[in-house]
């Protein structure tokens, strides 16, 4: 048989078996239907045929828009992450952010890992000329000393505890400074000038009305005894 | 998995041909619970075959599903009556042989009627096989799925009808 006379023969097949299954069907709806009442068990099945069919294609839409938002979330996270990486002011601004400044303030947290630091066990081996002790106070968290010379002042604090200090940063400038390789805030507010690091497991702080540089170079010659 | 416009497609379906459909199950069953088991199946497969509906033909969507609906009655049967079954014994390993030379054939509408009324006094699951794989278009796997049977026996079936056509029309030719 030659493949045209096949194909020719496969679609009387198709011809036929559409006309027969047309006809069979328009038997069918001629012939008179006695109504079923479906019991409620089969209306209950049916129902739930339909209701788990209509949830499967709930969660595939769910998990389609799932997956798109994640992937939304991404490509902003990349690009916003390489916009704030390449623009200074901008990674300026989220470094900032990881040092928690808020509104009227900045929380510098530290861990106390062994609070056993008392104001004899460092040594100041800078005192600016001039300048002399007149408040000395110590508790077992925190010991402070103010020093003054006429107007100028300045005191120093050991916080011996788990600190929570916060530097008033409302309309100040905040910059991070190196203290003998301890990592230091440095703020300045009306006149009040303020530098707190963190070293053997105290927070220590400056605040004065003193010059940037006379407390920096305080700073860098405090000593710890033990 | 259904799409939102087919699982409608399969509600308008269910509210419109249950009716027929359930008769035709019930036609084999004789039993109004396990009619409806079958319908509920029924509807399952139709869920499957959505795309091979076209709803705009009500003649040739109800015969699809009452053909559906009838197989389905059938496996509800004999799982109930722990039938096992058997290939088709009457249909003898000649009739596969072909003494008909469709060079000879000629198409006309007289051809055409003549197959269609072969097609439609053939057994039951004879008939519906053929509908299924020619009108439909269902592959043997999707056929055997729906009448319940090997993919061989639907092989054989589809093999043997197509062999009793071609004698008949040889018959025809040679008068």
């Amino acid at each position: 048989m030659s493949k045209s006379m096949d194909k020719l023969f496969d679609e009387l097949l198709k011809e036929s078996a559409e006309l027969a299954a047309e006809e069979m069907g328009e038997e069918i709806l001629s012939e008179e239907i006695e109504e079923h009442e479906f019991s409620e068990r089969h209306i209950a099945n049916m129902k739930k045929l339909f209701a788990r069919e209509r949830r499967k294609i709930r969660l595939r839409k769910f998990a389609v828009n799932i997956s798109r938002a994640a992937a939304v979330v991404v490509v902003l996270a990349v690009v916003s992450g390489a916009t704030i990486y390449h623009v200074d002011a901008w990674r300026i601004k989220v470094m900032n952010l990881f040092t928690d400044t808020h509104e009227t303030n900045t929380d510098i947290s530290f861990v106390d890992k062994n609070a056993s630091y008392i104001i004899d066990d460092i040594t100041l081996e800078y005192i600016p000329e001039g300048f002399e002790v007149v408040e000395n106070k110590q508790s077992q968290i925190v010991s402070r000393v103010k020093f003054k010379n006429k107007d100028k002042y300045f005191i120093i604090s050991i916080n011996k505890s788990h600190s929570n200090s916060s530097i008033d940063s409302e309309n100040a400038s905040v910059e991070k400074i190196m203290i003998n390789e301890a990592e230091g805030f440095y703020s300045e507010k009306d006149g009040s000038n303020i530098l707190s690091w963190y070293n053997y497991d105290h927070m220590l702080s400056i605040v004065g009305n003193i010059d940037k540089e006379i407390i920096l170079n305080i700073a860098h010659n405090i000593h710890f005894n033990g | 998995m259904l799409s939102e416009s087919n699982l409608l497609k399969a509600e308008q379906l269910y509210l419109k041909y249950s009716q027929h459909m359930y008769k035709a199950a019930y036609k084999v069953l004789h039993d109004h619970v396990l009619a409806e088991d079958a319908l509920h199946n029924a509807i399952m497969k139709v869920m499957k075959n959505l795309d091979k509906i076209d709803e705009t033909n009500e003649p040739k969507t109800i015969s699809y599903l009452c053909i559906i609906a009838q197989n389905e009655a059938k496996r509800v049967y004999n799982a109930h009556h722990k039938v096992v079954l058997m290939d088709d014994p009457e249909y003898g390993v000649d009739m596969v042989t072909s003494y008909f030379d469709t060079e000879n054939l000629v198409i006309s509408r007289e051809t055409l009627k003549e197959v269609k009324d072969f097609v439609k006094d053939e057994k039951p699951v004879y008939r519906d096989t053929f509908v299924l794989r020619y009108f439909k278009d269902h592959t043997i796997k999707e056929v055997a799925d729906i009448t319940n049977s090997k993919e061989d026996t639907v092989y054989k079936r589809l093999q043997r009808l197509v062999v009793k056509i071609e004698n008949n029309l040889g018959k025809r030719v040679s008068q």
